[in-house]
């Protein structure tokens, strides 16, 4: 199963893209529609904190990350990318709740995109791709 | 003109010193008769004349207007033939233009079965997809408590529930007993209600319920959304209830939802059962390792 999967993902060299969820349900999805419909590489974090080191470590061509999550939330890990990294990263971020104030909070501290859940593979791509073309221009 | 030219002389120039000469009276006479007689003849001729000269004049008239008719009819004979060519050209020109019209609405036609083909394939593509996740993530753990945590995930945030409760029948008592409440909005004001007996029946005879029209979002404790059974081998362990969904879930819950609950709730009954299996078995082990000797507790 495990071969299956690995046999699919894009070539090393390609640009990579951080998944931030603490549900691995959620980071499975994202990371098969990143790697199958944008053929992107793919790292995963658990938590904000996670997320952080990564960063500060890797250059990403975008960041999908959650609000709630245990540690450092999402909103935290946006202001510390914006602030703390001075990084300015696409950052994508997925809602659980659709109302305007997550999403509003989101976008104040540095996000520039939202999707709410539920979202599939194909949405999540689609959100995506704006974000990846400005990073490319 | 010789005719004419003879008929201007007078008689009396003509006749003068070569014959008979008659009285004066007579001669006069005469030479008035001859002089009227002349100018007789001569406004006939200049009639005549005249005449002749309409004639001409008329004849290069009709011969000029022939000529123009001639043309004209030269001209609209030459014109009809393209005519008739530009009504022929201009009906095949029709019939091709037809026959572009029909092959672009067959095309137009087929162009929208290949669309809606494609979304359907898409579609079905989501579903697969979405299919795949939850069945990997089914199966990767053999604890009980991480089960529930990945059917949790997969209702939260592959089907959209913002408000469901899972139950476990309780090997012991044979009764259901609550495992997961998510309730972050108080709906069920903190407790999970238990289910109306009508669907209770249901969930024991293994068939799901569900109540979800298209669009349709939130349920209520006496009709939640739905309600799908645990079952393996004939037997009910379990059921989930979804009472209501997000609000961003604008469709309800559609024909992917209710395949993601089926296969949910197939493979769960499976996994959680193997969980439970698993879990009973790893506590007679810790149980052997504690009490060497002393057969299974």
């Amino acid at each position: 199963m495990g071969e299956t999967l690995n046999s699919g993902r894009p070539p090393s060299d390609h640009p990579r893209v951080l998944v931030v969820d603490d549900s691995t349900t959620v980071r499975h999805l994202s990371r098969m529609a990143v790697e199958r419909l944008l053929a992107l590489q793919v790292d995963e974090a658990v938590d904000g904190l996670d997320a952080l080191e990564k960063v500060r470590k890797n250059t990403y061509a975008l960041v999908v990350t959650d609000i709630m999550m245990p540690r450092m939330d999402g909103l935290g890990l946006i202001r510390a990318i914006r602030e703390t990294l001075k990084s300015d990263v696409p950052i994508l971020v997925v809602t659980t709740r659709g109302n305007e104030t997550d999403q509003e909070k989101a976008l104040s501290v540095g996000a520039d995109a939202y999707l709410a859940k539920p979202f599939t593979a194909a949405s999540l791509a689609a959100a995506a791709i704006p974000l990846l073309n400005r990073t490319r221009e | 003109m010789t005719e004419r030219k003879g008929a201007g002389e007078t008689p009396g120039k003509k006749d003068k010193g070569s014959a008979k000469m008659p009285a004066p009276a007579e001669k006069h006479l005469e030479a008035a008769e001859v002089f009227n007689e002349s100018e007789e003849i001569m406004t006939q001729f200049n009639r005549g004349k005249r005449f002749i000269e309409e004639l001409l004049r008329e004849n290069e008239r009709l011969r000029y207007k022939i000529l123009h008719l001639e043309q004209d009819l030269a001209g609209i004979q030459t014109a009809e033939e393209p005519v008739v060519d530009k009504e022929e050209e201009n009906r095949r020109l029709r019939e091709h233009l037809a026959s572009i019209n029909s092959r672009f609405d067959a095309l137009k036609k087929e162009n929208e079965d290949f669309r809606r083909r494609s979304q359907e394939v898409e579609s079905q593509n989501e579903n697969l997809l979405n299919l795949y996740v939850s069945g990997y993530q089914l199966h990767s753990t053999l604890r009980r408590d991480d089960v529930l945590q990945v059917i949790k995930e997969i209702l939260l945030n592959l089907v959209g529930a913002e408000v469901f409760a899972l139950w476990l029948v309780d090997q012991e008592t044979g009764l259901p007993r609550v495992r997961v409440l998510w309730d972050e909005i108080g709906f069920l004001g903190g407790k999970a209600p238990a289910l109306p007996d009508d669907i209770l029946a249901e969930m024991v005879l293994g068939q799901p319920r569900y109540n979800a029209e298209p669009g349709q979002i939130e349920g209520t404790v006496q009709e939640p959304l739905a309600a799908v059974p645990f079952t393996l081998e004939g037997k009910t362990h379990g059921f989930l209830v979804v009472y209501k969904l997000l609000v961003q879930k604008k469709s309800g819950l559609t024909s992917l939802d209710f395949d993601l609950l089926g296969l949910l709730t197939a493979q769960a009954a499976g996994t959680l059962i193997g969980a439970m299996l698993y879990e009973d078995r790893a506590t007679d082990l810790r149980w052997l390792a504690r009490h060497p000797g002393k057969g299974t507790p």
